[in-house]
């Protein structure tokens, strides 16, 4: 066998190799990928319930305190912006918005104690913090994916592979300071109505 | 727990514990073949005169034999129609078991599936969980049955279920719900379930054998029963003795008669390979056809028991540092732990082979000294001290009152009318007897400790319906201090393992098993 043959072969095993790698590198991006999207659809579906959720708390809110519209008409933005939204990082202001929308209309249901106590308002209050329970769980399995996905992306030869074939860093579902306190810290639930735990302990922080 | 708390990096457990899993299984796969290997033996005799013989006809059987070739065909025909009918049986038994097993061990455990409204924090918990570990809801059981305690089921993540008992929910707060479903939902995320499932159904199967025996119609007979297990004892100390005076005369022969040996190997290379082998076989065979009843029945699930706790053990940890990346709240589960490890009796009516896949190891009165060697569930002790490295950790006086929830919840359990999961306790009957694990004592010189040793009088309670004894350290085999008499009163100053630690009202201090009658004083 001569030397420019051994050469030759040698060179071609190389490129093989080269291209097979490639292909699994892209593969595991794909499919790091496709897990994103799947725990987006997790959180996607948690969103719309919380949005689905909204006319009837207006409603039963309406019949006591229809003066207050200023309070119905943001809270009426605000879902539609929710619905409207796109992306995570929209998505995700936007369901910042509707809390803080929120905020103001129970502030408001704070004065009506015959609503309070009403059994069709308190079962709403309950659907609409176990939504925003299961949205917080949601966004720590999306927010956990989009780590994953990320740093393959960043990393050694992932970042060959993405740059040149249109992959893009994934959005992260970050929640407002509001938010925060309200999740990233002591998941247990309280019973419903639940106090929101804003000064409790700062436990480990989220790695996103 | 005195060393300097070092931060343990979740990610880091997570792929150590992988590594030592897969080491364990294959310890298993290789602790397994006896068992088969025992049984070929077995169908040995059965094979070479109920199928064989009659097969080829008497004439025929004995001219095949009267030759050196012919003999070893038969003999080698023989083994492997065993060899055979054991793989085809042990495959056929296995994937029956495989695919009964999820609804096997429910059964055993006499789990019940439970509404969304008879459990509405349960419920939620394993959805929210379900959601932030990216599995599908699985479905929910509940063990009637006041011992608190929790385990997860399923082949795969889509056929898994959840299971707690009615003790769990009384005992624990959401917070301690969360950690410990998001511990069991760690199991079925990591494949953990379906390992210890397929444990159970491999012990169950190991069992089967003893069962069979035991329950089979034709061998009702306890006298036909104890006939069989002590021949196959005896068979297998002659056994023992066989390989030992085999291995003696080989000894012998290679000192003494060194000329002798020398003639035989030059014989083999010259003259009949095959009737040496022969010889060989049944010098190998012997003791093994004779040990093989014994190791079936008994040797084989004691050991498959051994190392499937093993095996089980470290799965634990990862299960629990995967619970903190879904709650993030390491003190949760460690306090949950505690209360859980605190209030366990051994009231929970469980087999053997489904031990290994509770939350905290469940203590079963009939274990003897051969599975209290191995615990299938690491220390609690140092669950608890990993778990607190993860997070800010976890403050003594937190652990305390955790401790005295959990001894108070299991004091004022209802002694009479258990739930039905319970092993039921007639008046007048002998109580289970008491679980005498021993404590683990890091070193003999070391004595153990106390966890809170500062902790003052948590409260009062009576000695109940036997006298207990008070012995000096937390350790059934230390020095007994004092029997107490029905009715005495004790200070409870805390737990340690499986003790209370009490003072008597003379100011003396001691330890009580766990498990004795005591009932609460309401000062």
């Amino acid at each position: 066998m001569r030397a420019a043959d051994l050469i030759i072969g040698l060179v071609l095993t190389l490129l093989v190799a080269v291209v097979l790698a490639g292909v699994a590198t892209y593969n595991r991006l794909v499919r790091s990928r496709n897990r994103v999207r799947e725990a987006w659809s997790g959180i996607d579906v948690q969103l719309r319930r919380r949005a689905s959720l909204i006319p009837n708390l207006v409603e039963s809110v309406r019949g006591y305190a229809a003066h207050e519209r200023g309070v119905f008409e943001e809270v009426a933005r605000a879902r539609g912006a929710l619905q409207q939204a796109g992306g995570a990082t929209a998505a995700a202001n936007a369901n910042n918005a509707l809390s803080q929308a929120l905020g103001h209309l129970f502030a408001v249901v704070e004065n009506y104690p015959t609503l309070r106590a009403s059994e069709n308002f308190t079962a709403l209050q309950r659907d609409l913090s176990d939504v925003e329970e299961k949205i917080a769980f949601a966004r720590q399995f999306y927010n956990r994916n989009v780590l994953d996905y990320n740093t393959r992306m960043e990393t050694f030869p992932g970042v060959l592979v993405a740059s040149n074939l249109g992959f893009s860093a994934a959005e992260f579902f970050a929640t407002g300071d509001e938010g925060r306190a309200e999740v990233a810290v002591n998941l247990a639930p309280a019973q419903a109505p639940r106090p929101r735990p804003a000064d409790a302990p700062p436990s480990t922080p989220p790695p996103a | 727990m005195s060393e300097p708390p070092q931060p343990v990096l979740v990610y880091d457990r997570v792929a150590a514990n992988r590594r030592a899993t897969r080491r364990l299984l294959a310890l298993f796969t290789v602790l397994i073949l006896p068992f088969v290997a025992g049984l070929i033996p077995l169908l040995t005799p059965v094979i070479y005169f109920g199928v064989l013989q009659p097969a080829l006809g008497e004439v025929a059987f004995r001219r095949i034999q009267s030759t050196v070739e012919g003999n070893f065909l038969v003999f080698a025909a023989t083994a492997t129609l065993a060899l055979l009918v054991v793989l085809v049986g042990g495959i056929a038994v296995g994937w029956f078991e495989l695919g009964q097993a999820t609804r096997h061990v429910l059964r055993f455990t006499r789990a019940r599936p439970i509404s969304r409204e008879d459990a509405p924090e349960l419920w939620r918990a394993v959805e929210n969980l379900s959601i932030a570990a990216g599995l599908p809801t699985p479905k929910v059981y509940v063990i009637e049955s006041r011992e608190p305690n929790a385990f997860a089921v399923g082949l795969d993540p889509e056929h898994a279920a959840v299971v707690v008992t009615r003790g769990l929910l009384g005992l624990l707060d959401p917070r301690g719900l969360y950690g410990v479903i998001a511990h069991e939902l760690s199991h079925i995320g990591n494949q953990d379930s379906r390992l210890n499932t397929v444990l159970a159904a491999v012990l169950a199967v190991l069992q089967l054998p003893l069962a069979l025996l035991t329950r089979l119609r034709l061998a009702r007979n306890p006298l036909v029963i104890k006939g069989c297990l002590f021949l196959s004892g005896l068979m297998a100390v002659m056994a023992a003795i066989a390989v030992l005076s085999i291995l003696a005369q080989i000894v012998v022969a290679l000192l003494v008669f060194s000329g002798e040996v020398r003639d035989f190997l030059a014989g083999i290379t010259r003259g009949n390979v095959l009737g040496y082998f022969l010889i060989g076989m049944m010098l190998f065979y012997g003791p093994l056809v004779m040990g093989s009843p014994f190791y079936v029945l008994f040797g084989a699930q004691r050991c498959g028991r051994r190392v499937g706790a093993a095996v089980s053990r470290q799965p634990e940890f990862l299960a629990d540092a995967d619970a903190i990346l879904l709650t993030r709240d390491p003190e949760g589960l460690a306090l949950a732990l505690v209360k859980v490890g605190a209030a366990s009796s051994t009231t929970l009516n469980l087999p053997r082979a489904a031990a290994h896949l509770f939350l905290v190891e469940p203590l079963l009165p009939e274990a003897g000294w051969w599975d209290r060697g191995v615990p299938s569930h690491p220390p609690l002790e140092e669950r608890v001290a990993v778990l607190a490295r993860m997070g800010s950790g976890v403050s003594p006086e937190a652990l305390h009152v955790a401790q005295v929830a959990g001894v108070t919840f299991r004091l004022e359990a209802p002694r009479a009318g258990g739930m039905e999961g319970d092993r039921s306790q007639p008046p007048g009957e002998k109580p289970a007897a008491p679980p005498d694990r021993i404590w683990e004592a890091r070193s003999p010189s070391e004595p153990a400790t106390p966890l809170l040793p500062s902790a003052g009088v948590v409260s009062y309670i009576r000695v109940g319906e036997r006298p207990a004894v008070l012995y000096e350290q937390p350790d059934s085999a230390s020095a007994i201090q004092a029997r107490l008499a029905t009715g005495t009163l004790l200070a409870l100053r805390g737990v340690v393992g499986d003790f209370l630690w009490v003072e008597t009202s003379k100011r003396v201090a001691g330890y009580l098993l766990r498990s004795t009658p005591v009932s609460w004083e309401s000062d």
